[in-house]
């Protein structure tokens, strides 16, 4: 008996090691390895893995630490043999399975998080006026508009991009396995191969589809590996969703093309007021436009530009709306009117 | 019926991973025990419940956080642990308290306890271990 105790208090402290290997960063492919390996010696090592982890969240979760004997050394720390004693002489009841499953169940949605934080979870991040594309280690790719965040956080059984800020589009590669989730604060969007975008506002997300369909509902805080259970809306080519804190606007049909031609590197524009343009513009580019003609400013115009070339369109100002483009700084453009009249500086 | 404890999901998650491609555990080892866990249980409570009408009511017990009952089982599971901590030596629980109630990395714990890095892992595991001992018997009762 007393071997079996050692035996058990042995397997306990190598599965705290895993634990705790696993906890303090990514492993090298040997040590998850090595972690596949010694699992897969025994169900004793299996079974005391899910213990471990059990007890480690339910550590995460304590709040009486307070409550606790201040710890100091001076106390005696002949303690452990006690407890090796105590756990001799009580022998373990019979099991009633409801139990364990609290306990796979609880260890389950723990564990979750504390998943997520110990993969290498990937940041990518763009400034103002500046636009990125990159392939994600599944295959699919992602447009990242400029000013945004996401956090690339892959695993065997889901594909979970979180958006911090922003507007992303993804082209996602078929994986009927993982389901491809983006997650941002206020919508949840759920894939299997599709091209889409989530659009981050202050507010509310839009959720665009240019391919495929989506299924989108409002993130209410819980885990994104569950989204849609309620007030879910399925999304197909060449729709829109705006879902805010008040709720899920009525889809829309758009031209997914126009929407979303900013991840070609395009800015199309369809009878918006020129200081609309200039907005999208200024989001993309180092140098400024700024219009000090309201009148011009309020102006509709239409049309199809690169959105690195800004250039062009004050051309498109001067020729089509005959305003004078004037730099003042490397940094800034100043659109005026042509006529005489005494300049309106836009409040900004 | 059958009684299935975390031992039973353990041996079934134990073939199921000498079942599954290596190779393919390799790359998120607790991703796919924790996956395969869940799995079981799963699986378990559906075959229970047809043939036990009240497994599935207690399940929805469990899902619904604010229940009075899992409100109880919650708070004596606290108190299960809080009474394993009383037991532990006192350097084995301030190091614990750093880490999870303040936030440490093993690292700051050895400045402020003046160890090594070594010793605070050390410390660490046998916690755990410790903990896991005294926390048996209680665990399933």
């Amino acid at each position: 008996l007393a071997d079996r105790v050692q035996r058990q208090s042995r397997i306990a402290e190598e599965a705290a090691e895993w634990l705790l290997r696993l906890e303090s960063g990514s492993l090298s492919s040997e040590e998850r390895a090595g972690f596949v390996d010694w699992l897969r010696e025994s169900p004793h090592h299996v079974a005391e893995m899910l213990r471990v982890a059990k007890l480690h969240n339910a550590l995460a979760k304590f709040g009486q630490w307070d409550l606790l004997p201040a710890g100091g050394l001076s106390a005696s720390e002949d303690l452990p043999v006690d407890v090796l004693r105590r756990a001799v002489s009580e022998p373990a009841p019979v099991a009633k399975w409801p139990w364990a499953l609290a306990a796979c169940v609880a260890l389950v949605a723990a564990s979750w998080g504390w998943y997520t934080w110990t993969s290498g979870a990937q940041t990518i991040r763009t400034q103002l006026g500046e636009r990125r594309e990159m392939a994600l280690a599944d295959g699919s790719e992602v447009a990242l508009a400029p000013g945004s965040e996401i956090r690339v956080e892959f695993s065997g059984t889901r594909r979970l991009i979180r958006l911090g800020y922003g507007e992303a589009f993804f082209h996602v590669g078929k994986d009927a396995n993982r389901p491809f989730l983006v997650a941002s604060a206020h919508a949840q969007a759920r894939a299997l191969g599709t091209s889409f975008s989530v659009a981050e506002r202050a507010d509310a997300a839009v959720v665009t589809v240019t391919e495929g369909k989506v299924a989108v509902s409002a993130n209410t805080g819980r885990s994104a590996e569950t989204p849609g259970t309620d007030a879910q809306v399925a999304l197909s080519t060449n729709q829109q969703v705006t879902v805010s804190v008040r709720g899920t606007a009525p889809v829309r049909q758009i031209d997914g093309r126009v929407e979303l031609a900013w991840s070609q590197g395009q800015l199309v524009f369809d009878n918006e007021t020129v200081a609309d343009v200039v907005l999208r513009f200024n989001h993309y580019n180092q140098m400024k436009i700024r219009v000090t003609d309201a009148a011009l400013a309020a102006r509709p115009v239409s049309g199809v530009f690169r959105a690195t070339d800004p250039e062009s369109f004050v051309a498109f100002l001067e020729s089509v709306a005959g305003a004078k483009a004037r730099k003042n700084g490397a940094e800034e453009m100043l659109i005026e009117s042509s006529s005489a009249a005494q300049p309106e500086v836009l409040p900004r | 019926v059958a009684s299935a404890d975390i031992d039973d999901v353990a041996q079934e998650v134990f073939l199921r991973m000498l079942r599954y491609d290596r190779s393919e555990l390799v790359q998120h080892p607790e991703a796919y025990l924790y996956k395969m866990a869940a799995n079981v249980a799963a699986e378990w409570s559906m075959r229970s419940s047809r043939r036990q009408p009240h497994a599935a009511q207690w399940l929805e017990g469990l899902e619904a956080e604010s229940t009075p009952e899992t409100e109880f089982q919650r708070e004596s599971e606290e108190l299960d642990l809080r009474r394993a901590l009383e037991k532990l030596p006192p350097r084995a629980r301030e190091v614990l308290r750093l880490h999870f109630a303040e936030g440490l990395a093993h690292e700051a714990i050895a400045v402020r306890l003046g160890l090594t890095r070594r010793v605070v892992k050390r410390e660490m595991i046998r916690a755990y271990a410790a903990l896991r001992s005294t926390l048996q018997a209680e665990d399933f009762s």
